[in-house]
């Protein structure tokens, strides 16, 4: 589903305070709505967004649009003026709605500055919401979108409460089923929601950071006022103390919030923190196709197959000629100089397109016409001539389906033979289909038995033969049943044993196992167990080290973030996701270093042949 | 096209060869041979003796020459069959030589006329070559088809006449023999190990099909010279010991030599051939077509043993430190710090698939050869690539300058960035952690739970310890530490997280590396599975596809979820002090599942008759992946193919599979099961019908009297326009032909008529 998103970036004044890395709040919140938008924008062309700036300088959005000519906000029209401060664009930055970015819509977010004396600005996040909740209901009420209002911000201004209105909104959010994520910059708090609890009494789960002091009131209510600027002294250190608790109830009303609509509340310090949290949160849905599940003869039902695994792939590049060779000829021909920088004089929108054009040539290099062609097939060291006739006897004809053929003890279908990417079966929401799809999964996971098919994938292909499995847990094959204790199994049993879907691989064909004999493996040697064992204990990664479910395919990734640099500057030399100060994909220094000696002493137990690094190739 | 074939990617794909490694040497002596990579070629020796020729009789017109041509037929199929659907061994050649012919034959095939020109010498010694040693065409096929059809006379021409058998300078098989080695050195198709800087070493073989199992008594030591010779030459030679028609009114051809008659059903290997053979995988002659392609199916293993898919070394995860180290080391003790397990790697499992189709020139009936212009807007010609030339890329350019002219782009939102191809191979290679040569790094270790088995994007490979290389004790101290790296991995229950790059110019992949235990077959004792580590390409978190909820998994979850509860709250009143009522709990746990349950998962009595139709239709277990289960659709495709190729007007495709079970079958084993499954089954609410779209109704403003045109029957004669207004006056549908409109038309006046007149009536 395509998604819609609001981005609110707060600008006010307390958004420049600077990291020690030398870049301030307001930085780090464009960085990351930046790179938010750039995934969506990645992840779908139709995704939409709208970016809402709070305490701006100027004032324009949906609700109100200035004259060109009059575009400044004028403070003698402050009572008819709705939402003041608040600035909105979308689209290519041009637009105030909700609209299909474009990169200069990252630029214009790039341009953005932190208002100077925003105190003295209205504009405040409520106000931004607000807005933004408009804005998203304008353009996609009653039509199908994941609608989010992400706001950015330290919530260290005052928020003036309309408590009804906010009420109001925060209603209309959940109606339009949006969220609301807050991104809190050097927040106390932090919360998270599954699903809105609209009114009801849920369980909230508040985490208070361990710096936070006892506050009195941890959620206040949406609908009451809150006047946070009342105690503020103009001191220095009572403006901080004012500031404290300023920021403290605001977190305190935004978890609330989120807590209406669904959503989250995230105390964030830095952006590798907010990364590392929202990493993992970019997972596409597996588009659902329908299948003829042939359980029996008279038994078949519509189910749901979908990927649980597919390659992401980068988009293949575009073509543009050089109008005339000039801008090239002229400069002197560098084998190592890159062609892309070569027509720095050409702009690719004035470049020519490429055409391919294919024509077919015989033996002596005459062109054979497309009425003199036909098709063939390569048949050993001859050619099988095809008419059009013969080709149509070979045209399966058949629907996407699945059919049983029979159940073999799984002990008979080694993992080695089973081919991804995985498919995984359900019965979606039809209760026939569901309940079949349930009933299979638990009968052949309590029989120990695979179910093996001919699955057509898609309308008129050949069949490939499945292994059907049911979709357990995989936290069994670690521990067999016999070794676990009563409860465990209890538990594992309520966990795992009742599967409710099937997951589904290719197997090979009659004449398909390639894999070759090979002899026996001699018995290790006892003397030298521990070696091994201390290897692998000082190697054994904890928690999240190494979890590729969380490591992005690094040339994907690199790729997109040289064009996203470039979009800025296209000068900008290439980013590489993995360089030598951070690598995903490699054994944690902390891991390595503890591991030397172990290390150490396998390479001294076991004398190992040179690794031949420039031989060893196919 | 993509780039890379625009710059010089072989379009025809790998190398088409495979590798052999030894098989039947293992277990011999206990080692292994060494991993040959290459084609596999097979010469193919008939005997033309008299026997060989005779009938069996009894309703069998076939005689054992129609047997070995036979087999010669069913190995060009399966070979051409491999080729095209592995997309492997396009080089393997096949040849047919004939032995002990009669001195003068007569002129030759077509067929024989390639690749033959030196063998009219050998022809008057009793050697005749059928087939040159060439990859096999449906051709060949055809060819072998008339000599079993008996269009060709192969009897006629070749049976040797039985008193040219006395007197022989040189046996006929000598002979042979020696043309056979003259054909491996000829042939286009086999690769000279020494020509290439990258050596290949193909494997060739030699199958002699006799009835004699003691031909030349006197010849036997420079049969043997010979033979040696051509194990030396990495030449296979087997014996396919031939049973032959009993005819006991025909006169024994024997030389007087054989202490054998032909009719006898042994065949003594140690008479004559166990001198001359590499190794005798039949003992005793063969008659049946099952014999042989169980024979064939035999050396299946041996002629189209897999090659090892790659090589290189498996490191451990400090190895970048150590080449460090080794670079900074001053004395030469410390300079082998680069050290590895050196492993192959095999593939498990290639599926086959349908061959792709190639143009062909319909006058000349061969493949045309593809040529694609790039041309900018203005029709300017920049480069032309013709299909098969693989330049660099700055040979490409300098040839045809105009390439230096595209330039390449990233398009993000409409927007062209430039990014040019070699940028995005310095992307590739950072993004492969700049790994120079193919590589399995191993990173770490985890509990073997954690990793889920369906966590595979890709098919699996076997890792195995090197056996390359003459420095045994290298081979053995490399072993070792696989071996005890391995059985430290199965004794801590975990598996290992590794990075590989199979090919520079490749990006890297995460895998992950799982003991891999040795699977025999029970009752054969065959090796279904070797030893060794399995590794299993992992998904980046890219490539992990979030599936939706179903209706079951939304219940099973709320039955969890409402479980745990009651759990806190058992637990609550065990603090409490009271007692656990162990009925009540149970009792409450009942009404959960039964508030709970809607249907969507399976009930207990659903999974039972689940069960019983798994039980009941469970297939014979002797079945075994890989060598039962046909493709059907493959099998019929090829069928299919030939029977277009050999003008074969009686063709009949083959409709019995063990994947295509008919259903009656399934109802005969399980009917009652699946029936009770199939009554247990909870019905579908039926989905309430979407109202249809409302058409807005829009005034007729035509002025058109439509039922006066009713009545005088001339709606026809009505405009398409003026039709669809009256029709949006009505709300009714548009759509549809003239003729349908009209009729819509017709039928609501005709409604609102009658209407009107029963009214009136009232």
């Amino acid at each position: 589903m395509k998604q819609a998103v609001v981005f609110v970036l707060d600008s006010n004044v307390t958004m420049a305070k600077e990291y020690e890395n030398g870049s301030s709040r307001f930085d780090c919140a464009k960085q990351v709505a930046q790179d938010l938008i750039c995934d969506l924008m990645i992840q779908s062309k139709t995704n939409e967004v709208g970016v809402i700036v709070l305490k701006s300088n100027t004032t324009r959005h949906h609700f109100y649009e200035p004259d060109s000519d009059n575009e400044d906000t004028s403070m003698d029209d402050d009572e008819e003026i709705p939402y003041q401060n608040i600035l909105e664009f979308g689209g290519s930055g041009d637009a105030v709605m909700v609209a299909r970015p474009t990169p200069s819509l990252l630029r214009k977010i790039d341009s953005l500055q932190v208002s100077k004396e925003s105190e003295s600005l209205r504009g405040d996040f409520c106000d931004g919401i607000i807005v933004a909740a408009d804005s998203l209901y304008k353009r996609t009420n009653k039509k199908k979108y994941q609608r989010r209002i992400v706001l950015i911000t330290d919530a260290e201004h005052r928020v003036e409460v309309d408590g009804e209105q906010l009420s109001e909104v925060l209603n209309g959010l959940c109606d339009l089923e949006c969220t609301l994520e807050v991104i809190g910059l050097d927040f106390g708090k932090e919360a998270k929601f599954s699903k809105p609890s609209a009114g009801e009494e849920t369980a909230v789960k508040v985490e208070p950071k361990q710096d936070e002091k006892e506050d009195d009131d941890s959620a206040t209510d949406a609908g009451s006022e809150t006047d946070a600027g009342e105690d503020n002294d103009d001191d220095e250190d009572g403006g901080e103390v004012g500031t404290a608790l300023i920021k403290s109830q605001n977190e305190s009303l935004l978890i609330s919030m989120t807590e209406k609509t669904g959503g989250y509340v995230m105390a964030a310090k830095e952006l590798k923190a907010i990364f590392a949290t929202l990493l993992g949160k970019r997972k596409s849905k597996s588009t659902r196709r329908k299948v003829d599940f042939q359980i029996a003869p008279g038994v078949s039902m519509e189910c749901r197959f979908s990927l649980l695994l597919s390659k992401a792939t980068l988009p293949s590049l575009k073509k543009r000629v050089v109008p005339d060779d000039t801008a090239y000829s002229q400069k002197p021909k560098n084998e190592d100089e890159d062609d892309a920088k070569k027509s720095d004089d050409v702009s690719p929108e004035d470049m020519l397109n490429m055409k391919r054009i294919e024509s077919h040539f015989d033996a002596e290099n005459e062109e054979v016409e497309i009425t003199n062609r036909g098709q063939a097939y390569k048949y050993g060291s001859d050619l099988v001539p095809m008419s059009a006739y013969d080709m149509g006897g070979l045209t399966a004809i058949s629907d996407v389906k699945l059919k049983i053929i029979g159940y073999i003890p799984n002990s008979r279908v080694p993992k080695a033979f089973c081919v991804g990417p995985p498919y995984i079966l359900s019965g979606a929401d039809s209760r026939k289909a569901c309940a079949a799809v349930s009933a299979l999964a638990r009968g052949l996971e309590r029989t120990k038995k695979v179910a093996i098919a001919s699955f057509v994938q898609m309308k008129n292909r050949d069949p490939s033969l499945v292994g059907i499995f049911p979709n357990v847990s995989q936290l069994r094959e670690g521990k067999s049943l016999e070794e676990m204790t009563e409860e465990e199994k209890l538990a594992e049993k309520a966990k795992y044993e009742n599967p409710v879907d099937l997951i589904i691989f290719k197997l090979p064909y009659m004449g398909d196992v390639v894999v070759p004999g090979r002899i026996p493996l001699e018995e290790h040697d006892k003397s030298k167990e521990k070696v091994c064992d201390d290897l692998i204990d000082a190697l054994t990664l904890e928690g999240d080290q190494l979890d590729y479910t969380r490591i992005a395919n690094p040339m994907i990734r690199s790729y997109w973030k040289t064009v996203v640099a470039r979009v800025k500057d296209p000068e900008h030399e290439l980013v590489m996701a993995r360089n030598e100060k951070e690598d995903e994909i490699a054994t944690p220094e902390k891991v390595l270093e503890g591991a030397k000696g172990a290390l150490d002493a396998f390479y001294e137990s076991f004398p190992l042949p040179p690794a031949n690094r420039k031989t060893a190739k196919k | 096209m993509d780039d890379e074939s625009l710059f010089g990617a072989d379009l025809f794909g790998e190398e088409p060869d495979w590798a052999n490694d030894d098989y039947q040497s293992q277990g011999q002596d206990g080692t292994e041979g060494p991993l040959d990579q290459g084609a596999q070629h097979v010469l193919m020796l008939l005997d033309c003796r008299v026997d060989m020729f005779r009938t069996f009789g009894a309703g069998n017109d076939k005689s054992a020459m129609d047997n070995g041509l036979q087999v010669a037929k069913a190995l060009l199929q399966d070979t051409v069959r491999t080729t095209v659907s592995q997309r492997t061994g396009k080089r393997n050649g096949i040849g047919i030589v004939l032995f002990n012919t009669k001195r003068q034959t007569s002129s030759k095939t077509a067929m024989e006329e390639e690749d033959c020109d030196d063998d009219d010498g050998k022809q008057n010694q009793g050697v005749h070559i059928l087939m040159p040693l060439i990859p096999p065409g449906i051709s060949h096929v055809l060819d072998l088809n008339q000599c079993l059809e008996k269009e060709r006379n192969v009897q006629e021409e070749f049976q040797q006449e039985s008193q040219e058998n006395s007197g022989d300078i040189m046996a006929p098989l000598q002979t042979a023999l020696e043309v056979c080695q003259d054909m491996f050195k000829k042939a286009k198709c086999v690769k000279d190990a020494f020509s290439n800087s990258n050596p290949v070493v193909d494997s060739k073989s030699i199958w002699i099909f006799t009835s004699h199992d003691n031909p030349y008594p006197g010849a036997l030591q420079q049969m043997k010279t010979i033979a040696d010779e051509a194990k030396e030459q990495n030449v296979k030679i087997i014996v396919w010991p031939m049973a032959t028609g009993g005819n006991s009114e025909m006169e024994d051809v024997s030389d007087g030599d054989s202490p054998r008659g032909y009719n006898d059903p042994s065949f003594d290997h140690s008479l004559f051939y166990q001198d001359i053979v590499s190794y005798a995988p039949f003992a005793s002659p063969m008659s049946t077509m099952e014999e042989f392609e169980e024979a064939l199916e035999e050396l299946r293993h041996d002629y189209k043993k897999p090659r090892r898919a790659y090589y290189g070394p498996m490191r451990l995860p400090d190895w970048r430190k150590r080449i460090l180290d080794e670079k900074d080391a001053q004395d030469d003790e410390d300079k082998d710090k680069d050290t590895a397990i050196m492993i192959d790697w095999f593939k498990f499992v290639q599926l086959a698939k349908k061959p792709s189709t190639v143009q062909i020139d319909l006058q000349t009936k061969l493949e045309t050869i593809k040529v694609t212009n790039l041309i900018d807007d203005h029709g300017e010609v920049l480069a032309t690539v013709k299909r098969g030339n693989t330049f660099d890329r700055t040979t490409s350019e300098t040839m045809q300058p105009g390439l230096h002219r595209i330039r390449t782009f990233a398009d993000f939102a409409g927007e062209l960035v430039p990014m040019s191809q070699s940028e995005m191979k310095e992307l590739k290679n950072a993004a492969s952690g700049k790994l120079d040569s193919s590589n399995l790094v191993l990173l770490g270790f985890r509990p073997s739970h954690l990793i889920p088995f369906y966590h595979a994007i890709d098919s699996a490979y076997l890792v195995y310890p090197q056996v390359d290389g003459n420095d045994r004790e290298a081979q053995q101290d490399n072993r070792n530490a696989f071996i005890n790296l391995r059985a430290a991995m199965i004794r801590k229950n975990v598996v290992a997280i590794g990075e590989v790059l199979f090919r520079v110019g490749w990006t890297s992949k995460l895998v992950v590396i799982r003991p891999l235990h040795e699977l025999l077959d029970k009752e054969e004792g065959t090796q279904r599975l070797p030893p060794g580590l399995m590794v299993v390409p992992l998904p980046f978190e890219d490539d992990i596809r979030e599936p939706e909820l179903d209706e079951a998994m939304k219940e099973l979850r709320l039955q969890s979820t409402m479980a745990e509860g009651l759990a806190r709250n058992g637990a609550n009143l065990e603090d409490g002090g009271a007692a656990p009522d162990l009925t009540s709990s149970l009792s409450t746990s009942i009404n959960l599942m039964e508030n709970t349950h809607t249907g969507y998962v399976a009930s207990e009595e659903l999974v039972q008759a689940a069960m019983d139709v798994i039980e009941k239709r469970t297939v014979d277990e002797d079945i075994q992946l890989g060598e039962d289960l046909e493709n059907a659709a493959l099998q019929k495709f090829f069928d299919y193919i030939e029977a277009i190729a050999m003008e074969d007007p009686f063709f009949e495709a083959r409709t019995e599979f063990d994947t295509e079970v008919p259903d009656e079958d399934v109802l005969k084993a399980a009917g009652t099961q699946i029936e009770r499954f199939k009554i247990l089954l909870p019905d579908d609410a039926e989905k309430p019908k979407v109202a249809g779209r409302k058409r807005k109704m829009v005034e007729d403003d035509s002025g058109i009297n439509w039922v006066e045109l009713y009545e005088e029957g001339a709606l026809d004669s009505c405009k398409l326009p003026e039709l669809k207004k009256y029709l949006r006056s009505i709300g009714e549908k548009l759509s549809g032909k003239k003729s349908d409109l009209v009729l819509r038309v017709q039928e609501h006046i005709h409604k609102s008529q009658k209407t009107i007149k029963v009214k009136r009536e009232i």
